[in-house]
C-alpha cells in the first residue's frame, strides 16, 4: 500500500510549516553570534525598536528559564544570557513587517562581546586548564561513562588473537529536505499561543514551550504540519521554535519563522565526531573473548541528546554478538561548535563501523571467513546481555546467510580481480527507548479512534508522521484488525489539542509503541462493531466476519449486514463510538540492572542488518565504485514491504553519504560547507543497485511482529564499504570518510609502509649502520 | 534561500540601447536574465545593487543563428535551448555537451549563455551569507582585506565554475559586446582575467563597467579534424567536469595561455609527440595541485580525477 500522505508529498499539494501563509504574519529573522566563544557584555536593541516596521525584539532577558531535552542537561536558553558559545548562536531576535526591514533590524543591534578562548577539537577543550564552556562541566567534560560488564582482563588473558585500533568519523549532518520552519500565533485576549512547527517531537516542543515562556501547557496548541525529514535534528524542541513562540507573544499577533539551509547548519544536532580506540580478544576459533572500547565524541556547545548519544556507543557495542567481557570508556566533550544530538542510528553508527571493521581485520589474522567469524558469535535467543539488554527476536543469522547467499559472497570474497572488492558487514538498532526522556509513568503511546455516523474511522495519534510512513502503518493496523477498508479510516496526526500526547518520532518508536496502542484502539472498536453486528445477524461476535465491508455469517455467508447497518447498530444508544489504545513497555525490557545509564540501549525489539557492499577502486585516483549492495534487514514483519524497503534503501544511502563523501568541517569556528552544494552527498546518480531482502524474525512483542526498519540498515555500510575496499585492494582504512582524496591517501601510505619494509628486508651493502634523518 | 534581499528598482527595457543607457545611467547596476547566480548572490548579499536591468524584454538577445561560418548565439538565449538546438548539435555538439551539463534541467531552462559567460567566480569564502563572511572577517574579494585561501597575499583565488566558457574557449570564440563607448569583439580568451574578481569588474581581464554582453560568435567546425578536435575537446571537457561527488566543476584553464596547456594536451595525441604532452601535462599537474591544494575540503577529489584523465590522454598518445 502507497503512503497514505505520498501524493500531498509528490505533487506539492500537502502544506509544510513553511507553505502556511497568515496574511497578517509578521518576519521573525534572528541575530546569531559572530564569535565562538564570548561574554555578552552588552546588548543595546534602542535602535532596532525605533526602525519604523520593528514590532518586538527579544534578548536573553526576555526567557531566563533554561531548557533542554534530557532532564539532566537543560543547558540552553532560548537566547544566548551572559555567553555565547559557537558562531551561529542565537543572540537576539526581531519580529517586523517584512524580511529586509527584520534584517536592518538586526543590524541595528549593538552587541558588546568580550571573546574567550574557543576550541573545536575536544582534546583541547578537555585539557588542563583550558576555559569552560559551562560552569557546571568542568574540563567541558559532558558526561564520562565507566562501564566494564564481566571480567575484560580474564576474556583477554583467555584470547589467542588481541588486536587494538583506532578509528576516526568525523562531524556528519542529516541534511533533511525540509529546513527548520515554525509560525507561531499569540492570542492577546485569551493569552493563548498556537505553534505550527517543523518537528519530529511536538509533544517535546510543547513542554519547552511551556516552561521557556512560562505558560501552563493548557495554554499551547503545537500542531505539526507535513515535514520534510528529520533523521533525528528535529527530535528536541530547538531555538528557534521557542524564539517563534516569544516573538509572538512579544509582538501580540503572528511570527513566521523559516531558517536558511545555513542556519539549519547552527542548529545542527548531527552525529558527533567521534573517535574510537577499540580491543577485541578471540580465541583461536573465533570466538570473541572480549571487547573494549574507548570513545572520544566532540559534542558541540550544549548537552542536546549528548549523554544518551555516548552511552547507546557503548550499551550498543553488545545485543548483536555474544560477547561476556565488555569494557566502554568515553568522554562527551563540549566544543564551541553547534550542538551535535541524535541522528539515524543515534550513537551506534561510528562505533560500529570501527568494530565490523575489526571483525574483518581479526577473520583476516585467524585466516577465517568473515561471515563465519561473525556466525562463531551469534546470539542464543531470546537472552539477556551481559549489559541487562533483553534480546527477544533475533533474525541476524538469517540476515547474514541471505546477504551472503544473495550476493553469492563466497564465490567473490578475495578472489575477485585486483580493483574489485566485496565487504560484509553487520549492524542493530533499537525499535523505541524502553524508558522515556522524560521520566513517567503514563503509557509511552495512546491512540483513539472514532467511528461516526458517516461510517468513516478517524485514527487520532500523537505520532509524528515525518516521510516515513508512520500514518499510513498505523491505519493499516487499524484497518486489519477492524476488517474494513483501509479507505474508510482518515489519521489526525499530532495536533495537541485533537490528538492523545505521543513522545514523537524517534529512536524507531512508532511502528512498535504506537502501533500496539493502534492495535489495542481497533481491537476494542472490532469488539463492539462485531458486538452490534451479531446482535443484528441473530448470532455470536465470534460466528460473525467482515469481508468487503459486509458483516456476514461465516457459516451462512448469504446473511449479511452492509457496513452502514452494522455501523447504526453499533452506534444505537450510545451516539458516536470512541476507543483507546495504550502501550507501555514491558518491565523486562528496561534494563533492569543498576548501573549508571543502563536504561539506554534498553528496547523492546532490536532489528538486525547484514550488508554486502560490492565496489571498484581506482587505485590511481582513489576513487570507489559503489555498483551492488545486498541487504537483509530483520524487521520482524513488513506490515507495509514497500514502506520497508523504502526504509531499508534510505539507511543504505545515508550509510553510503556517510561512508564515502560527507564531513561537517570546521575552520575559524565556522562550517565551511554550509549549503546543499558544497556539502556533498550521493545523488541518483551515483546510486548503486539495491537488493533489498526483508527478514522477517516475528517479534512477539510488535504488533503483527513488526519491529524497527528505518535506522538499524545504515550502519552496516560503512564498515562493508571499507570490507570491500580492503578486499578489492589491500589497503584498510580507518578514518571516515572513504573518499576518493582519504581513499588516495591511504594507497600512498601503504606505499610507502611497503618500501619501507622492503628496504629493511633488504642489507645495504657498505652500510655501517646509523645514518638516518 | 530565505535571505532577504536588499531593495531595489527593477528596470525592463525594450532595447538593447535602452538597457545600455539605463546602466550608464545608474553606475553600479546589475543586468539581470535568468538570475541563476545574480539573484542567489543578491540574498547573500555579495551583490548588492541598488538597480537591475531586466533584459527579458529584449527580443534581439535570444537565439541562435547560422551567419556564414560562424553560429551566433544571442547571450539572453538559455543553456537548454543550446544544447538542444539542431544547429548546435550538428555543428558544434562540443557546446551542445557543454550546455547540457550546466547544473539541472530547472537552473538549464531559466540560466542564459551570457550569464554562463559572466558568472560570478565562486569561492567558500566568498558564496556564503552575509552572516557567515563576517563571522570570518570577510575576504578580498568583498568588503575584508584578507584572501582566507592564501592569506599574506593580495590575488584573489575566486575559481571559474561556468560550463560552456571551456568549450567555446576552445571552439576559439569571440562575443560582441556593447558599451555607452558603442560595440566591439573581443576573442573569449582575452576576455577573462586570472584574478578570481575579474567577474566582479576589478582586476584584470576584459570586462568594463556598464557593457552588455550580445552574442557569441563561434567558428565551425569542419571534416575530419573536426571530429578528432571533437573527440579530444570532450575529453578536455571532463576534465573540466569532475563528475559525481568530486565537487563544484572547475574551469582550471582560465585564461589563453593556461587553456592552451590544455589544448596542447589534446592536440598532442595528432603532432606534439610524447615529451612535449609529457611537460604539457606536468604544466597543467601544476595548476590541479595548486587549485587541490587552495580548496582541499570543496573539491579535493577533483585532483586525482584530473590526473586520471591526464593519464589517460597519455595513454591515449603513446
Amino acid at each position: 500500500m502507497p503512503l497514505v500522505d505520498g501524493v500531498d508529498m509528490v505533487t506539492g499539494r500537502g502544506k509544510y510549516s513553511a507553505d502556511l501563509q497568515f496574511p497578517d504574519a509578521l518576519v521573525g529573522r534572528i541575530l546569531r553570534s559572530p564569535h565562538a566563544h564570548a561574554r555578552i557584555v552588552s546588548i543595546d536593541t534602542s535602535e532596532a525598536l525605533a526602525l519604523e516596521g520593528v514590532r518586538a525584539v527579544i534578548t536573553g532577558e526576555d526567557s531566563g528559564v533554561p531548557f533542554g531535552v534530557l532532564p539532566i542537561a537543560k543547558d540552553e536558553f532560548a537566547l544566548a544570557r551572559e555567553k555565547v558559545r559557537y558562531k551561529g548562536e542565537e543572540v537576539a531576535a526581531v519580529a517586523a513587517v517584512d524580511a529586509w526591514t527584520a534584517e536592518q533590524a538586526l543590524e541595528r543591534i549593538r552587541v558588546e562581546y568580550e571573546p574567550l578562548p574557543a576550541y573545536d577539537d575536544p582534546f583541547e577543550a578537555m585539557a588542563e586548564g583550558a576555559e569552560q564552556l559551562h560552569a557546571h562541566r568542568e574540563r567541558n567534560i559532558e558526561r564520562e561513562v565507566d562501564h566494564e560488564f564481566g571480567d575484560v582482563e580474564a576474556g583477554f588473558a583467555a584470547s589467542d588473537v588481541v588486536l587494538e585500533e583506532s578509528f576516526v568519523a568525523p562531524e556528519v549532518t542529516h541534511a533533511q529536505m525540509e529546513p527548520h520552519a515554525a509560525v507561531a500565533q499569540w492570542d492577546e485576549y485569551e493569552q493563548r499561543l498556537t505553534v505550527w512547527c517543523s518537528t519530529q517531537v511536538p509533544y517535546y516542543v510543547h513542554i519547552s514551550l511551556g516552561e521557556v515562556m512560562e505558560l501552563d501547557m493548557s495554554q499551547i496548541r503545537v500542531i505539526k504540519p507535513m515535514v520534510g525529514g528529520g533523521f533525528g535534528c528535529k527530535t528536541e524542541a530547538l531555538s528557534y521554535e521557542l524564539i517563534c513562540g516569544l516573538l509572538a507573544r512579544k509582538a501580540k499577533g503572528t511570527v513566521k519563522v523559516v531558517l536558511s539551509r545555513e542556519e539549519v547548519f547552527f542548529a545542527h544536532r548531527g552525529r558527533p565526531a567521534t573517535w574510537t580506540r577499540l580491543k577485541l580478544g578471540a580465541s583461536s576459533d573465533g570466538k570473541l573473548q572480549a571487547v573494549e572500547a574507548e570513545v572520544v565524541q566532540k559534542g558541540g556547545a550544549y548537552g542536546g541528546y549528548g549523554v544518551v548519544t555516548i552511552l547507546y556507543a557503548g550499551a550498543l557495542l553488545s545485543a548483536i554478538y555474544d560477547i561476556e567481557n565488555v569494557k566502554y570508556r568515553a568522554h562527551r566533550v563540549l566544543t564551541n561548535t553547534p550542538a551535535n544530538g541524535a541522528m539515524r542510528g543515534h550513537g551506534t553508527v561510528d562505533v560500529r563501523f570501527a568494530f565490523e571493521s575489526m571483525l574483518d581485520m581479526l577473520a583476516r589474522k585467524l585466516g577465517m571467513d568473515p561471515v563465519a567469524l561473525r556466525q562463531r558469535n551469534m546470539l542464543q535467543a531470546p537472552c539477556m546481555t551481559i549489559n541487562d539488554l533483553l534480546v527477544n527476536s533475533y533474525g541476524y543469522p538469517e540476515c547474514i546467510e541471505k546477504a551472503a547467499a544473495a550476493s553469492d559472497f563466497h564465490r567473490k570474497a578475495g578472489k575477485l580481480p585486483f580493483g574489485k572488492g566485496i565487504g560484509i558487514a553487520g549492524s542493530h538498532y533499537v525499535s523505541g527507548s524502553s524508558k522515556p526522556v522524560n521520566r513517567s509513568n503514563m503509557p509511552h503511546a495512546v491512540v483513539s479512534l472514532k467511528l461516526d455516523t458517516d461510517g468513516g474511522i478517524t485514527l487520532f495519534t500523537g505520532a509524528a508522521e515525518i516521510g516515513q510512513g508512520s500514518s499510513t502503518v498505523l491505519l493499516q493496523i487499524a484497518a486489519e484488525v477492524i476488517g474494513c477498508h483501509p479507505r474508510r479510516f482518515r489519521v489526525v496526526a499530532a495536533d495537541s489539542v485533537l490528538t492523545p500526547k505521543d513522545n514523537g518520532s524517534y529512536s524507531s518508536r512508532v511502528t512498535l509503541y504506537v502501533g500496539n496502542a493502534t492495535l489495542q484502539a481497533a481491537q476494542r472498536m472490532r469488539e463492539q462493531l462485531f458486538d452490534a453486528a451479531a446482535r443484528g445477524l441473530n448470532a455470536f461476535p465470534v460466528d460473525v466476519e467482515l469481508v468487503d465491508d459486509a458483516f456476514r455469517l461465516i457459516a451462512e455467508p448469504e446473511k449479511s449486514l452492509a457496513w452502514r447497518e452494522g455501523v447504526e447498530l453499533a452506534l444505537e444508544y450510545q451516539g458516536t463510538l470512541m476507543t483507546k489504545g495504550t502501550y507501555s513497555t514491558p518491565k523486562i525490557t528496561h534494563g533492569g540492572r543498576n548501573y549508571r545509564g543502563a536504561g539506554i540501549g534498553a528496547t523492546p525489539a532490536f532489528s538486525y542488518s547484514a550488508q554486502v557492499v560490492e565496489v571498484d577502486v581506482d587505485i590511481h585516483t582513489g576513487h570507489v565504485k559503489v555498483h551492488h549492495v545486498t541487504v537483509a534487514h530483520d524487521c520482524g514483519f513488513a506490515i507495509n514491504p514497500l514502506a520497508v524497503e523504502g526504509q531499508i534503501e534510505g539507511s543504505v544511502w545515508m550509510g553510503m553519504a556517510q561512508g564515502r563523501q560527507e564531513e561537517t568541517h570546521y575552520k575559524n569556528g565556522l562550517p565551511q560547507a554550509p549549503n546543499l552544494l558544497d556539502y556533498r552527498f550521493p545523488t541518483i546518480l551515483e546510486s548503486p543497485d539495491i537488493h533489498t531482502i526483508i527478514v522477517e524474525s516475528n517479534e512477539s512483542g510488535g504488533p503483527f511482529g513488526a519491529k524497527e526498519a528505518g535506522e538499524g540498515s545504515l550502519a552496516s555500510f560503512l564498515p562493508a564499504l571499507a570490507n570491500a575496499i580492503e578486499d578489492a585492494i589491500g589497503v584498510r582504512i580507518r578514518d571516515l570518510p572513504l573518499s576518493p582524496e582519504n581513499v588516495h591517501a591511504a594507497i600512498q601510505q601503504a606505499r610507502k609502509a611497503q618500501a619501507q619494509a622492503a628496504a629493511a628486508a633488504t642489507p645495504v651493502p657498505g652500510a655501517g649502520g646509523g645514518g638516518g634523518t | 534561500m530565505t535571505y532577504p534581499m536588499k531593495p531595489y528598482r527593477l528596470h525592463r527595457p525594450e532595447s538593447v540601447e535602452a538597457a545600455v543607457a539605463l546602466a550608464a545611467e545608474h553606475p553600479g547596476a546589475k543586468y539581470l536574465a535568468g538570475g541563476t547566480d545574480l539573484v542567489v548572490n543578491m540574498r547573500r548579499r555579495i551583490a548588492e545593487p541598488g538597480h537591475a536591468i531586466d533584459l527579458g524584454a529584449i527580443a534581439e538577445l535570444r537565439g541562435i543563428r547560422r551567419a556564414g561560418e560562424h553560429i551566433e548565439i544571442g547571450a539572453g538565449t538559455t543553456i537548454a535551448e543550446i544544447a538542444q538546438h539542431p544547429e548546435v548539435c550538428g555543428a558544434i555538439p562540443i557546446l551542445a555537451e557543454a550546455a547540457g551539463r550546466v547544473a539541472g534541467p530547472t537552473i538549464r531552462s531559466m540560466a542564459t549563455l551570457g550569464g554562463n559567460l559572466v558568472l560570478d567566480t565562486r569561492c567558500i569564502y566568498y558564496n556564503q551569507s552575509y552572516f557567515w563572511r563576517q563571522a570570518n572577517d570577510f575576504c578580498l574579494k568583498k568588503e575584508g582585506t584578507v584572501c582566507h585561501v592564501a592569506p599574506g597575499g593580495s590575488f584573489c583565488w575566486a575559481a571559474f565554475s561556468a560550463d560552456t566558457p571551456p568549450a567555446l574557449l576552445v571552439l576559439g570564440a569571440a562575443v560582441e559586446i556593447v558599451g555607452a563607448a558603442g560595440p566591439r569583439t573581443v576573442p573569449l580568451a582575452e576576455f577573462y582575467g586570472t584574478d578570481g574578481r575579474w567577474s566582479i569588474g576589478e582586476a584584470t581581464g576584459g570586462r568594463r563597467p556598464g557593457e552588455l554582453l550580445l552574442r557569441a560568435r563561434v567558428g565551425l567546425l569542419s571534416g575530419e579534424a573536426g571530429a578528432a578536435e571533437g573527440d579530444v575537446r570532450v575529453a578536455l571537457f571532463d576534465g573540466v567536469h569532475p563528475a559525481e561527488e568530486s565537487g563544484r566543476p572547475q574551469l582550471l584553464a582560465a585564461t589563453d595561455e593556461e587553456c592552451g596547456y590544455a589544448w596542447g594536451i589534446a592536440e598532442g595525441r595528432h603532432f606534439l609527440g610524447e615529451a612535449l604532452l609529457l611537460q604539457a601535462a606536468q604544466v597543467l599537474g601544476r595548476e590541479v595541485r595548486q587549485q587541490a591544494f587552495v580548496s582541499k575540503h570543496v573539491e579535493g577529489p577533483a585532483y586525482p580525477l584530473w590526473l586520471r584523465l591526464l593519464r589517460h590522454e597519455l595513454r591515449s598518445a603513446a
